[in-house]
């Protein structure tokens, strides 16, 4: 037996008592202030669904040739959107498109600043990491169960959970981006008179984009590897349909609506590598 | 005469606590496991049996923790867990049909007395607020109190979780009761998150109307209102997916069974004798389950509880000898 330092059942007790404070006071602030957001959330969502499905993969084929010039990834991510379509989770997945669209853009606005301030200022870094090692590996359900009670189900909490675990790789690898561009060359643009914010944007960033790149597709995948999660407080989608199989004891549900993630993964993971190898390839052109 | 009467009180004495051992053997060294479901009652009654059968009995009795789908699943293919001590038999409907026709598993019996409660409720003090708000076909008025943070034009009522037989139900209710036009259906996603959404709304004193069900921790924490329904009506086609003409009927009474498989059953009659006979009120199981989370307790000290605080219940159950080393391992 470990020896009973203090009385943990009243130190968890306070905690509660906390929480419970924080959900009756603040509760009603908190939930109006993400107001707007689930406003938003919601308007991307209809306006996604309100699109006829040939539209939308019309316009997913669209982006890809446009970054590829080649039919290859155009005919493949199209099968594949087409695949999801023809198992019955249409709907569904663009609810999921959604969220992870949301999700993305949210930690990308929140992980590439912090990034950034992370490979300028080692106190930023010594502070940041061990957030970011929380963040990845405290289960989720702990801080959603009490998101919920402060936002009520949704996707709103959703969407925060989905960011929390998210937006760890595109802030890592911003940093290691940065920190990884030739010191050679940030001495030279430095000595051709550059200032601090010239130096970043014109030399820094665009060495560093192919990193940020992997960690912006990095991030999408870990978004969409949470829809089950978010589905387990409200936010709908293909990761409903995972749990209603599961539910039901519907391996077939569960397993076509498991595969129809994987499917998104896939396409989302190859137009953002095709996005990024052009970039890369862009950059070199510039050189020569 | 003397003699005869203490030799037949003897041969009495020996015939029946010879019958007692019988019945109070565990009869099978063999493991028994029993799902620890994942939900309060159903950990509770896991914890129960636990205890009955490895101390009363002698048994080899473990615990697996499990949920509805994982723990039929298994039993389905395995034949283990031993023991379901709640399982809700419409929820798995073709499961239970299967299992039931191959004489793998068997209702041993009832682990709540009334069966499981189902229906709409909204807490107390929005019914104190609002006396004319009392059953269903009364909802549709009070759509602006329960707006939906998605969609505010119309009312929101939360449903249960996704793959349980009530999700069905409702959607199908929600049409007979021409909910449909004033309120939106939503589905938090699991029983997490419905008691979140709940409690939440408690604590800050907000209006709610949510589809919940008993024996459960919460209704006995929270005072809720259950709105009224129509009667049952058997034939409708409400639990259909694809029903096209749904009826304005209650909740079917909720039956909840011990399932256990009969392989447990040939190998430890003793046993299967006692869950035979488990059975306790709603109301009793609520209260214990307020109780455990009052003073945080965890499922196998509500049980220790249960045992030592209902003594006249649970006695009834068990042979005496059995009940006598039960109180003594506590």
């Amino acid at each position: 037996m470990f020896p009973e330092l203090f009385d943990t059942r009243s130190f968890r007790e306070a905690i509660d008592r906390s929480a419970d404070w924080v959900v009756t006071n603040w509760g009603a602030t908190i939930e109006a202030a993400f107001s707007p957001l689930l406003r938003g959330l919601v308007l991307l969502e209809q306006g996604l669904l309100w699109l006829p499905w040939y539209v939308l993969i019309g316009a997913v084929c669209g982006i890809s040739f446009l970054i590829t010039r080649n039919v290859k990834l155009p005919l493949g991510v199209g099968i594949l959107l087409f695949l999801i379509g023809a198992v019955g989770f249409w709907d569904d997945c663009v609810r999921t498109i959604a969220l992870m669209l949301a999700a993305t853009l949210v930690s990308l606005a929140i992980g590439i600043p912090f990034g950034i301030a992370m490979s300028l200022s080692l106190t930023v870094r010594t502070i940041m990491r061990p957030l970011l090692d929380i963040m990845q590996t405290m289960p989720s359900f702990v801080y959603l169960i009490p998101a919920v009670m402060l936002l009520g189900p949704g996707k709103v909490p959703a969407l925060l959970a989905t960011v929390i675990y998210a937006v760890a790789p595109v802030m890592r690898l911003t940093d290691l981006g940065i920190r990884q561009v030739d010191p050679d060359v940030v001495e030279a643009v430095t000595s051709f008179g550059a200032g601090d914010w010239q130096k970043l944007i014109h030399a820094q960033l665009p060495l560093a984009l192919p990193t940020i790149m992997a960690g912006i597709n990095q991030t999408m995948m870990m978004a969409l590897s949470m829809v089950v999660i978010a589905s387990m407080i409200g936010a709908g989608g293909l990761g409903y349909q995972v749990l209603q199989g599961i539910g039901r004891l519907e391996v077939s549900r569960g397993l076509l609506a498991g595969l129809s993630i994987v499917a998104l993964a896939i396409v989302f993971d190859r137009i953002a590598q095709a996005y990024g190898r052009r970039m890369q390839t862009s950059l070199h052109m510039n050189d020569e | 005469m003397r003699i005869g009467l203490a030799l037949a009180a003897t041969l009495g004495l020996w015939l029946t606590s010879g019958d007692v051992v019988h019945a109070a053997d565990c009869g099978s060294a063999d493991e028994i496991s029993i799902t620890e479901l994942n939900w309060p009652s159903g950990a509770f009654f896991a914890n129960l049996h636990q205890i009955v059968l490895s101390k009363g009995y002698g048994c080899n009795a473990t615990l697996t923790p499990g949920d509805t789908a994982s723990s039929t699943a298994s039993m389905a293919a395995r034949g283990k867990p031993d023991i379901n001590p709640e399982l809700w038999v419409d929820n798995v409907k073709d499961f239970w049909a299967k299992v039931t026709a191959e004489k793998k598993v068997y209702a041993a019996g009832h682990p709540v007395i009334e069966g499981g409660i189902e229906g709409f409720f909204i807490p107390k003090y929005v019914a104190e607020a609002h006396p004319d708000l009392k059953s269903i076909t009364d909802l549709a008025k009070f759509k602006d109190l329960f707006p939906d943070p998605a969609d505010p034009s119309k009312g929101v009522l939360y449903t249960c979780q996704p793959g349980w037989s009530c999700e069905v139900l409702i959607a199908n209710m929600a049409k007979a009761f021409k909910l449909d036009s004033t309120f939106n259906l939503f589905s938090p996603g699991s029983s997490a998150a419905l008691d979140a959404t709940i409690v939440k709304a408690y604590q800050r004193k907000e209006p709610i109307v949510t589809y919940y069900w008993a024996p459960t921790p919460l209704l006995g924490k929270y005072p809720m209102v259950r709105l009224e329904m129509p009667p049952y009506v058997e034939g409708t086609c409400n639990n259909d997916k694809n029903c096209t003409s749904p009826k304005p009927s209650d909740f079917p009474p909720g039956k909840i069974v011990t399932a256990v498989s009969t392989a447990a059953k040939d190998k430890a009659p003793g046993p299967a004798k006692y869950l035979a006979a488990f059975t306790i009120k709603n109301q009793v199981v609520s209260q214990m389950l307020a109780w455990a989370d009052d003073n945080k307790a965890t499922p196998a000290d509500t049980a220790k509880q249960f045992l030592k605080t209902h003594e006249e219940i649970w006695t009834k159950w068990v042979p005496a000898d059995v009940a006598a080393r039960v109180k003594a391992g506590l």
